[in-house]
């Protein structure tokens, strides 16, 4: 080998040297790992109920490559209306209301699922599900979630079923909590709501629900007066500044003020004593309520597409499959945050592991009819204020309701016709297909 | 003679990939100090002081709000000015942290969040002021606001908290002199460069006694330049005193209602640091200078014997 060679080679090895540094300096300045694209999720679980959902989005990237940006907010409304408003909506949204839902849809923000979720799969769902915009028009979310309202909460080791009617005609026997931040006031729509539907049955509350029936209608001013009735000026005043996660936690005090407290399935997670907590129907302890109904009030997170890519469809037809479901369900059920399903076809155990959580399950799948949460379904305008009449309400339950209910119907004449606000045309039907 | 010539091309090789390693080695232990003083100003300064005035403001407006409802000229002024400058001062910083948090995606999550969470405290307090007439109802309306500013991990000040830990995470890492760059500060910069000396003055007298020349005028210059090094380690420790000093001023806990005056130090301790940090980029210039002074001083003496045979 001559020595120019040599000398050559020398230099040929230096160099190497140096591109090998370069590289690997420009290498800390790449994310590296190659996916098969990725989808944005925006939802509002956070803490224990957002790693559960975290969990669920790593099987799906384990399973496809697609890797899935998560981002759990407890101010979803306002995250998810601006991100819209400046032009970068996530892929998949996750909303907690159907109304907010029907409102995006009728905006043209949503990708119609239709052509997305195979109709077996879609079918599974009922109508109460898979909110429309019109009977029979295109699906816009489905829900992926499910919650069971119109229940009652209690201490089993303290209290016998047989108890409880007698309690619940004491309104300082009901542990009451107005209070959730910037949301306040859902509680007592929850109250109303269910008053309507357990007094005066599943189709006027649908009425009501979907815009048609006005506020001044003497059944629904009934509903409001033996709420007021039964709580009286003290519960009421406590209910107010008392946070709703706070009011269920006395039902498990050494020397509990209350027995009962009306609140949906997911509150008992929140409980110091989840496995000491049963419920019973609301319909058997609401004052007036027709103790036959089998209508029973429930809420859904609703999954809907605001951008239409190969990887938010294969990420959507995977939240609504009973096997992610049931990944999702097993893979919390030890936890303390059990979800539940509207997917007829998720086995009960893969939702909860004790009687309690399968009786809720078993609801959920089996009731003849279900009626969404009537202030979810509403327009965002109308679901505000009927929140803030709740609370001005219980500050002085004396007064009559009747300046209230003149001001939500003027809110409801104001949103007639409003095509950016939209009414969900139906919000009671039966959990499963259309048989 | 054929043992020379390997010998001197060993040399060769070697002396090359030392001033590589040396170099390397010297400008990424050089460009790990001097890339934190643009880092610190630029970034994380005005990132961690506009968290600090949001918490700052949006404390302060709580109680401002509450004095003002409670005002018996609230029917005619409202909530005050004072209330309103420090609802706009801490949407104004927590819009621009949002944009610039040096704490990551999860940061910028939590400050849209919050973002959204200063609009509805604001709402929540506007129904406070509208219900002022009935004290029960702008009792718990003040409650709630309260509830959303301080709830536990939930509520705004606790969410901005996090943020701002993790910015000072990250200003911790830009201002601390980790074990890495203290490694490379104290044993690999100059045991590379003493090696490379040492080589170079080892080569220097086998060429003096093999080719009875007094000195290798190039590799004697490549000698000298390695003095280079001590500015510069000087400049490094200059620059990691100022970062020092900088990372204390921007961890007092005063800083929500001295922004602008932080700044301004941060700024003024920093200035020198700029230019000294510009000097990286003479670094790799350096070193190819090293490296073709090595090559022209001992390729000729290697040439020499390209055409004996062997």
């Amino acid at each position: 080998m001559s020595a120019a060679k040599r000398s050559g080679q020398a230099t040929a090895t230096v160099l190497g040297l140096w591109m090998v540094l370069l590289c690997v300096v420009g290498a800390g300045d790449t994310s590296g790992w190659q996916s098969r694209g990725s989808v944005s999720v925006l939802a509002s679980w956070t803490g224990p109920e957002g790693d559960g959902f975290r969990e669920l989005l790593d099987t799906f990237t384990r399973r496809t490559g697609v890797h899935v940006d998560y981002q759990g907010t407890t101010a979803l409304r306002e995250v998810l209306s601006s991100e819209v408003a400046s032009g970068t909506p996530p892929d998949i949204a996750v909303l907690p209301s159907s109304g907010e839902l029907a409102a995006y849809a009728g905006q043209r923000q949503l990708t119609p699922l239709d052509q997305v979720i195979p109709s077996r799969e879609r079918t599974a769902y009922g109508q109460l599900w898979t909110p429309r915009l019109s009977a029979n028009g295109p699906v816009y979310g489905i829900a992926v979630k499910a919650d069971l309202k119109s229940i009652v909460w209690y201490d089993r080791d303290r209290r016998r079923p047989g108890t409880l009617a007698a309690l619940s005609t004491d309104g300082r026997q009901w542990c009451v909590g107005m209070g959730d931040d910037a949301t306040s006031g859902w509680p007592g729509t929850d109250w109303i709501e269910d008053l309507l539907l357990q007094q005066q049955g599943r189709s006027v509350y649908q009425d009501w629900a979907t815009g048609g029936l006005p506020w001044t209608d003497p059944r629904m001013r009934r509903a409001w007066e033996s709420w007021g009735a039964l709580f009286g000026r003290d519960t009421a005043r406590t209910a107010l500044i008392t946070d709703f996660r706070k009011a269920g936690s006395k039902l498990f005090d050494a020397d509990p003020p209350c027995a009962l407290e009306h609140q949906g399935s997911f509150i008992r997670s929140g409980y110091p004593h989840p496995e000491k907590a049963d419920f019973t129907f609301s319909r058997s302890l609401l004052p007036d309520a027709d103790r036959g109904s089998t209508a029973r009030e429930v809420s859904g997170d609703f999954a809907a597409m605001f951008r239409d890519t190969p990887q938010a469809q294969e990420l959507m037809r995977y939240l609504v499959s009973a096997d992610a479901q049931r990944t999702w369900g097993r893979g919390t059920a030890t936890k303390s945050t059990h979800p539940f399903f509207a997917n007829p076809d998720v086995p009960l155990d893969a939702q909860g592991d004790d009687e309690v959580d399968r009786n809720i399950a078993k609801t959920l799948r089996d009731s003849a009819s279900l009626c969404l949460d009537a202030s979810d379904a509403m327009p965002t305008r109308m679901r505000l204020a009927f929140q803030r009449a709740a609370l001005t309400y219980l500050s002085d339950t004396t007064r009559q309701p009747d300046g209230l209910l003149r001001s939500l119907e003027k809110v409801r004449q104001g949103l007639r016709g409003a095509r950016d606000q939209p009414w969900l045309p139906r919000v009671c039907g039966s959990p499963g297909p259309a048989r | 003679m054929s043992g020379t010539r390997a010998f001197l091309v060993r040399r060769l090789i070697a002396l090359l990939v030392v001033t590589a390693l040396a170099v390397a080695a010297l400008l990424a232990a050089y460009f790990g100090v001097s890339r934190n003083s643009a880092a610190v100003t630029d970034r994380s300064t005005p990132a961690i002081l506009q968290v600090a005035a949001a918490v700052d403001a949006l404390d302060a407006s709580y109680d401002e709000a509450k004095r003002s409802i409670s005002s018996p000229t609230a029917e005619f002024e409202g909530l005050s000015e004072e209330y309103r400058n420090q609802l706009s001062t801490a949407k104004q910083s927590l819009a621009q942290v949002s944009k610039s948090t040096i704490g990551g995606e999860s940061a910028r999550g939590s400050l849209r969040t919050t973002a959204a969470l200063v609009t509805s405290y604001g709402d929540t307090i506007e129904q406070a002021y509208a219900s002022r007439d009935n004290p029960t109802l702008k009792n718990a309306y003040l409650g709630y606001a309260d509830s959303i500013l301080r709830h536990d991990q939930s509520g705004i000040l606790d969410r901005l908290e996090a943020v701002q830990k993790r910015q000072f995470n990250v200003l911790d890492d830009q201002t601390s002199f980790g074990w890495l760059l203290s490694f490379a500060w104290w044993l690999l910069v100059p045991g590379l460069f003493l090696t490379l000396a040492a080589l170079l003055v080892h080569t220097q007298r086998f060429l003096r006694h093999r080719f009875r020349r007094l000195v290798n005028p190039w590799l004697a210059a490549a000698t000298a330049l390695l003095v280079a090094l001590l500015p510069l380690a000087v400049f490094t420790y200059q620059t990691q005193d100022r970062l020092e000093s900088a990372g204390a001023s921007l961890t007092r806990p005063d800083i929500g209602h001295t922004g602008g005056p932080t700044a301004r130090k941060v700024a003024r301790t920093m200035r020198s640091a700029h230019w000294q940090a510009g000097a990286v980029g003479w670094i790799p210039v350096g070193g190819a200078v090293l490296a073709a002074l090595i090559l022209v001083g001992l390729q000729p003496r290697i040439d020499e014997y390209r055409f004996q045979p062997r």
